[in-house]
């Protein structure tokens, strides 16, 4: 390979690494200072670029392995003229990396592998990406037929089968932004701009999703609005209840859509659809105020325990209360006891009665 | 008793509708009723989609069945045939759910062409067994019948926790006199010792 090079004289042997984009990026500013592996300065020379783009392109018509070595032995040159020659290296490494792909049988088999699933992940967040934008602008027609606000020119057929339509392309966006998470990334090095791509990608469905569902209630309201004004007009009320939810935007569009003529013909149809939207909201109602209800319960609940809770302190301070007087008082009945039983009153209540009887015997004797 | 009999997809084509898949449950019927009972409930779905508007519900009684058709915008239509109790809204939502299913799960590119055998949709047999029973099948129902349990579980508990309260309030008399007692107690015994001390 080295005998190509040098065979374009007009060229110092230097060599250049157009690899992937990515390893590209990273390896500029590390080969600002280096010395390319021949040993040589990098230096500036104008003609040695052109040159080297023809080069490149020329070893392509070369054998596969040349190629192959050629690519990897080449370090990416930084440039420091002012000239932009980014598109010229953009084509040429498109070029490569086309032939690349083709022909998996580089000098690291491993290395081929990565790169490949590498450039399937990217391929396939092309694919998304533009995806989103074309549900974009789906949406951002919808957005201009909800907000039409005209009596009669409201066009339901073409906004409920867009909505339809933004709702399927929405969930199969979902799938393959999940699809590509799974996928397989390669290297540690790519981990973390794939992690950030998928949720780049991810954060725009979410904030598109968001849209989607403001446009829905931009929607509904205008329909009631317009619901209410055709009361004016016309002095039949539509059978229109309730808050339409995603899932019942359809019959409440065709509803209003359809309003305007054979009302009374249509209503005999109308009334089923309205009273199964109807029933929904009541159940839903119904199911709002028990959970309401018992959480009033719960509170409820609460205070009566807090309450008591105090009430049970009562019962504790009165028990200790009883606890020390008895206890005192055991003690002094102890005392009192110990007075009885000792000696000293018995001898006292003995010679107290001697002395007594001594003292009336002689009384009287005397 | 609520019972659902059978569950059809059909689809409503320019001038007739044709059936994609149908499941029948028609283990209440003599055995040899059956074919004659599921033809006619074919031929009844059909004159039903047929009759019904695109994206519009109707809900018919026929004889001492309940017929509940939804057809939907594109033209992809739902029956369920079922007794008088079974509540409509569930009715609802199960064709609704079923139809959305059977969306992600056959390309809609068959529709027009696809017949029973044809097209592959083996959940639609399960539903049917499933929905049954209504009440444990629907969510919104489920909900609200876990809601009411807990809510009567509750009003139990608040009652429980009532006479706890008498009961503590008791207590608290007694320990009170308990108390008083004791205090009693240990002044007469202070009396007895104070008095006169030999």
């Amino acid at each position: 390979m080295k005998v190509k090079t040098e065979d374009y004289n007009a060229m110092l042997p230097r060599r250049r690494n157009i690899g992937v984009t990515e390893r590209l990026l990273e390896t500029e500013t590390d080969s600002y200072n280096k010395l390319d592996k021949k040993g040589v300065h990098y230096g500036e020379s104008r003609p040695y670029e052109n040159s080297s783009n023809s080069k490149s392109t020329l070893i392509l018509k070369s054998s596969d392995q040349d190629v192959f070595k050629f690519l990897e032995e080449f370090v990416f040159e930084p440039v420091m003229a002012s000239r932009d020659r980014t598109s010229e290296f953009i084509s040429t490494v498109r070029s490569l990396q086309g032939r690349f792909l083709n022909k998996p049988t580089v000098r690291d088999d491993r290395k081929a592998a990565v790169l490949e699933t590498y450039s399937q992940f990217m391929s396939m967040a092309k694919v998304i990406s533009k995806n989103i934008t074309s549900t974009y602008t789906k949406l951002e027609k919808l957005a201009l037929l909800a907000k039409r606000k005209s009596l009669f020119d409201d066009r339901p057929t073409e906004i409920q089968e867009l909505t339809y339509i933004i709702k399927g392309d929405l969930n199969s966006l979902n799938q393959q932004i999940a699809r590509l998470g799974e996928m397989p990334r390669g290297r540690r090095s790519m981990h973390s701009h794939s992690s950030s791509v998928v949720l780049a990608l991810q954060s725009r469905l979410a904030s598109m999703s968001n849209q989607f569902k403001q446009v829905l209630e931009v929607r509904s309201e205008n329909l009631k609005q317009q619901n209410s004004r055709r009361e004016q007009f016309s002095r039949v009320t539509p059978v229109v209840k309730e808050v339409p939810s995603l899932l019942q935007q359809d019959e409440v569009s065709i509803d209003l859509g359809e309003a305007t003529s054979l009302q009374a013909q249509q209503f005999a149809f109308r009334d089923d659809t309205d009273s199964y939207v109807q029933q929904r909201a009541e159940t839903m109602h119904n199911i709002e105020s028990t959970i309401v209800e018992l959480g009033g319960i719960f509170q409820q609940l609460a205070h009566m325990v807090k309450e008591q809770d105090e009430a049970i302190g009562r019962i504790d301070a009165n028990i200790h209360e009883a606890e020390m007087n008895v206890e005192a008082g055991h003690r002094e009945i102890l005392k009192y006891f110990q007075n009885v039983t000792g000696n000293r009153a018995l001898m006292f209540k003995v010679f107290g009665v001697l002395i007594f009887f001594f003292i009336f015997f002689v009384v009287f004797m005397a | 008793m609520v019972k659902v009999y059978a569950l059809l997809i059909l689809y409503k084509g320019i001038n007739n509708a044709s059936i994609l898949k149908g499941a029948y449950d028609l283990r209440s019927f003599s055995y040899f009723q059956r074919s004659s009972v599921q033809e006619f409930m074919t031929f009844v779905s059909k004159t039903m989609v047929e009759r019904t508007h695109p994206a519009s519900r109707q809900s018919v009684k026929e004889g001492e069945y309940m017929l509940q058709v939804y057809v939907r915008a594109d033209n992809l239509a739902g029956v369920l045939i079922s007794d008088h109790e079974y509540p409509n809204r569930v009715a609802h939502t199960l064709i609704t759910k079923t139809l959305d299913e059977f969306t992600a799960a056959v390309p809609s590119s068959t529709w027009a062409t696809g017949k029973e055998s044809t097209i592959d949709f083996p959940s639609l047999a399960l539903h049917l067994e499933k929905y049954q029973n209504p009440k444990e099948a629907d969510a919104l129902t489920k909900i609200q019948n876990d809601l009411d349990e807990t809510k009567i579980i509750l009003h139990d508990t608040i009652k429980a926790v009532l006479e706890r309260g008498e009961k503590l309030d008791d207590l608290v008399a007694k320990s009170d006199s308990l108390s008083m007692h004791s205090k009693a107690f240990y002044k007469t015994a202070a009396k007895t010792n104070s008095c006169c001390n030999f």
